[in-house]
C-alpha cells in the first residue's frame, strides 16, 4: 500500500525486461532452427558426396575412417535394412538412433544422417559440431538481470521523492499549515512540488486573513457594545421594565458572542494551552451549577488543565442544555479508571436522530428549532475545542429516558 | 475632598460617560487617552485610583501598569475584554488591585472603586493575607470577615472554617476533611455538625442563603468554596 507506486512501476519494468527477454528467445531460437534446418542438409548432401552408394565396401569403409579421424568422432554406417556397412571407432548402436540429433549422456553429440539410397550415417561426436551453439539466452538472462537490479534504485528514487511529498500534504492537511515541501531537481515531481507551495502559501495567507479579519472585527465590535451597555445604565429616566430588560439582554448576547467568536479565533491560534494546573473538576462543575442552578453531584476528580477555559467549557454545556434542552438539568463527576467524566443532562426533547457529530459544529441548528431560544453560536463548538486542547473527548448520548447528555472524558491526573 | 480618579482609556466616547457618572457620584475625575499620558497624569496629580484599559493605543495595559507601579502604589482597577486571561490581572505578579470586564455595568465599577479606595485607606493596619473573594473579605489576622467592608457576625469556629474553606477555593471538601482542617475548637466542633456550621456562615455572608454562591454544597462530595464571586471572571 504504502509502496503500491514503487511496486507497480518496478513490476512494470521487470515484466517489460521480461517479455523483451522471451520475445528475444524465440526469435533466436527460430533463427537457430532455420540455420540448424539449412546445414543439416548440407551436411546430409556432403556425406551423400563423400559416401556414394556405388562405392566398395572397403572404399566406404576406408572413407568412413577418414572422416573419423578427421572430425574426431565415432562414425556408423548402416544400409536401408539396417546391415552394419562400414564403422569407424566406437559403433553407435542402432537403438540409439531414435532422433537425428540429441545430446548423450557423457556430452556427446549424436549426429544421424539418412541419405536418399536408404542408408543412415550416425556419427557421435566428442566436442559440439555444426554451428557455433553457445547459447544466447544467457546473456539475454544475465543482461535481464542487471537492468532489474539497475532500475531498483531509480524508481525507488522517484518513489522516495513522491512518498516525501506525499507526507508533506497530509501533514499540512492536518492542520500544520506552515508545512512545506522539499523541491529538488528539475522534473514533473519537482514541479508538483513546487506548486503545492505555492497553493499552500497562498491558502495559509487567505486563512491568516480571514481569521485576523474575525478577530478584529469582533473587537472593535465591543466598543459600541461597551458604550451601549453602559449609556443604558446610565440612562436612569428611560425606559424601564420589559423593554429595558430586553435590551440589556440583547446586548450580553451580543457580547457573548463576540467574545465566543474571539476565544474561538484564539484556540485555533495556540498549539497548546498557556496554563496548565491541577483542577478539581467536581469543585468547579459545582461553583457553576451554582451560578446556572444546576444541580451537581459525583466524586472529586483532578485534571489538568485551564481553570478558566474549563469553566467555560461547563458553563457552555449547563447553557446548552438549559437552552435547549429541558428542566431540570443535572451535571455529575465520577472517576473512570484512568479517566474523569463529566456529564451534562437535560430532560428536554434530546436531539434529533442523525444528528451526530454536527451539533459540535459552529451554528448549527437542529432542524424545526425557531430561533427565539437564542444562542445557536459556538457553545458547543467551544466545548469540543477546549475539550481537544485538554486531550479530553466528547460525545452525545440518548439516555432512554429522554433528554440529551454530553460526556466529556479527560485524562486524570496522578 | 472627594477622591480623584484618573480614567485611562482610549475610547473617548466611553471615557466621558464614564466620567460624567463617577463625577455624579461624587468622585473628581480626570482622563487620559494613552498610557503615556496616562503615567504623567498620575506623576502630576497623583490620583487616588486609576482606571486603567487593557488595550491602549501606545502599550498594552500590562506593560503600562508595569511602568506605573515602578513610580507609585496608586490603587489600579483593569478594564479588560472579557473572556482574555483576566485570572492572571490580579495578583501580585502584575499588581493591579481589581479588575473588571467590559462591557461592565457603571454601578459596578463605582462599588469596585469604592472597595479598593476603603482599601487602601485601611491599608496600614491591614494584614497583609487578606483573602479577597468578590466583595467578601476574610482577614485571619484580625479574625474578621466582612462583605461591602461591614462585619459578618460568626464564632471563631465558624471563622476557623470559613478560613478552612477560603483557602482550599476551588477543592471539594468532604466533611471529615473539614473536621480535621479545623480542629482546635472541639466542643464547639461535637456541639453541631458541619452542615449546621456551615449553614450559619452562609447566613452571615451570602447575599441569599437559600441560594448560596460562595460555599457551595456538592452532593455525595462535600462542600466547595467558589474560587469566582460576585461576578469575578
Amino acid at each position: 500500500m504504502r509502496n503500491s507506486l514503487f511496486v507497480k512501476i518496478y513490476l512494470t519494468v521487470l515484466a517489460s525486461l521480461a517479455v523483451v527477454a522471451i520475445a528475444s528467445g524465440m526469435f533466436v531460437r527460430m533463427g537457430m532452427e532455420r540455420e540448424h534446418a539449412g546445414w543439416s542438409g548440407r551436411r546430409d548432401a556432403f556425406i551423400a558426396a563423400m559416401l556414394p552408394a556405388d562405392s566398395d565396401p572397403a572404399l566406404l569403409q576406408a572413407t568412413v575412417q577418414r572422416l573419423s579421424a578427421a572430425f574426431d568422432a565415432d562414425i556408423t554406417v548402416y544400409g536401408p535394412q539396417g546391415r552394419l556397412l562400414a564403422a569407424a571407432g566406437r559403433p553407435v548402436p542402432q537403438d540409439e538412433i531414435g532422433f537425428r540429433r540429441r545430446m548423450h549422456p557423457g556430452g556427446h553429440h549424436l549426429l544421424v544422417s539418412k541419405l536418399p539410397d536408404g542408408r543412415v550415417v550416425a556419427a557421435r561426436l566428442r566436442m559440439p559440431f555444426g554451428p557455433p551453439g553457445r547459447n544466447p539466452l544467457g546473456y539475454l538472462a544475465l543482461i535481464a538481470g542487471v537492468i532489474g537490479l539497475a532500475a531498483f534504485p531509480v524508481v525507488r528514487h522517484l518513489t522516495r521523492r513522491l512518498e516525501a511529498l506525499r507526507q508533506g500534504v497530509d501533514r499540512w492537511g492536518e492542520g500544520a499549515l506552515d508545512t512545506r515541501v522539499a523541491v529538488s531537481g528539475n522534473d514533473e515531481v519537482a514541479a508538483v512540488a513546487a506548486s503545492f507551495n505555492r497553493a499552500a502559501e497562498q491558502i495559509e495567507r487567505l486563512l491568516a486573513a480571514h481569521r485576523s479579519l474575525l478577530a478584529n472585527a469582533s473587537h472593535e465590535l465591543r466598543s459600541p457594545l461597551a458604550r451601549l451597555r453602559m449609556a443604558i445604565d446610565l440612562d436612569e429616566e428611560g425606559q424601564s421594565g420589559p423593554v429595558r430588560d430586553e435590551i440589556v439582554r440583547d446586548l450580553s448576547e451580543l457580547d457573548a458572542l463576540v467574545e465566543e467568536i474571539l476565544l474561538a479565533s484564539r484556540l485555533d491560534h495556540i498549539e497548546k494551552l498557556e496554563r496548565v494546573e491541577p483542577v478539581d473538576l467536581l469543585a468547579l462543575t459545582a461553583e457553576e451549577g451554582a451560578r446556572s442552578g444546576v444541580d451537581v453531584s459525583g466524586e472529586p476528580g483532578v485534571v489538568s488543565g485551564d481553570p478558566t477555559l474549563l469553566t467555560r467549557l461547563v458553563r457552555n454545556l449547563m447553557q446548552n442544555a438549559q437552552r435547549h434542552g429541558g428542566p431540570p438539568v443535572s451535571a455529575h463527576v465520577r472517576t473512570e479508571g484512568s479517566s474523569v467524566v463529566l456529564k451534562v443532562c437535560d430532560h428536554g426533547p434530546g436531539l434529533p436522530e442523525g444528528t451526530g457529530e454536527r451539533v459540535f459544529e459552529p451554528f448549527f441548528r437542529p432542524q424545526g428549532r425557531s430561533e427565539t431560544a437564542g444562542g445557536w453560536g459556538l457553545g458547543l463548538s467551544l466545548v469540543r475545542q477546549i475539550a481537544l486542547h485538554h486531550g479530553a473527548t466528547v460525545h452525545h448520548e440518548s439516555p432512554p429516558g429522554g433528554g440529551a447528555c454530553f460526556v466529556v472524558t479527560f485524562p486524570a491526573t496522578s | 475632598m472627594a477622591d480623584q480618579v484618573l480614567i485611562v482609556d482610549d475610547d473617548r466616547r466611553l471615557s466621558a460617560m464614564l466620567a460624567e457618572y463617577l463625577t455624579g457620584n461624587g468622585f473628581r475625575v480626570q482622563a487620559a487617552e494613552t498610557a503615556g499620558a496616562g503615567i504623567a497624569e498620575i506623576a502630576r496629580l497623583s490620583p487616588d485610583a486609576v482606571v486603567l484599559d487593557v488595550m491602549l493605543p501606545d502599550m498594552d495595559g500590562f506593560e503600562a501598569l508595569k511602568r506605573i507601579r515602578a513610580n507609585s502604589d496608586v490603587p489600579v482597577l483593569m478594564l479588560t475584554a472579557r473572556g482574555d486571561e483576566t485570572d492572571r490581572i490580579v495578583g501580585l505578579e502584575i499588581g493591579a488591585d481589581d479588575y473588571l470586564p467590559k462591557p461592565f455595568n457603571p454601578r459596578e465599577l463605582v462599588a469596585r472603586l469604592k472597595a479598593i479606595l476603603r482599601r487602601r485607606n485601611a491599608g496600614a493596619n491591614a494584614s497583609p493575607r487578606i483573602l479577597r473573594f468578590g466583595r467578601l473579605e476574610i482577614d485571619p489576622a484580625s479574625r474578621s470577615a466582612r462583605v461591602d467592608g461591614r462585619d459578618c457576625p460568626l464564632t471563631s469556629y465558624q471563622f476557623d472554617l470559613l478560613v478552612a474553606l477560603a483557602e482550599n477555593a476551588g477543592r471539594t471538601l468532604s466533611r471529615e476533611q473539614l473536621m480535621d482542617m479545623v480542629k482546635g475548637e472541639e466542643l464547639e466542633a461535637f456541639d453541631r455538625s458541619i452542615d449546621v456550621h456551615v449553614s450559619r456562615i452562609r447566613a452571615a455572608i451570602e447575599t441569599d442563603p437559600k441560594h448560596p454562591r460562595r460555599i457551595i454544597t456538592v452532593r455525595g462530595a462535600g462542600y466547595v468554596f467558589a474560587r469566582f464571586q460576585d461576578g469575578d471572571r
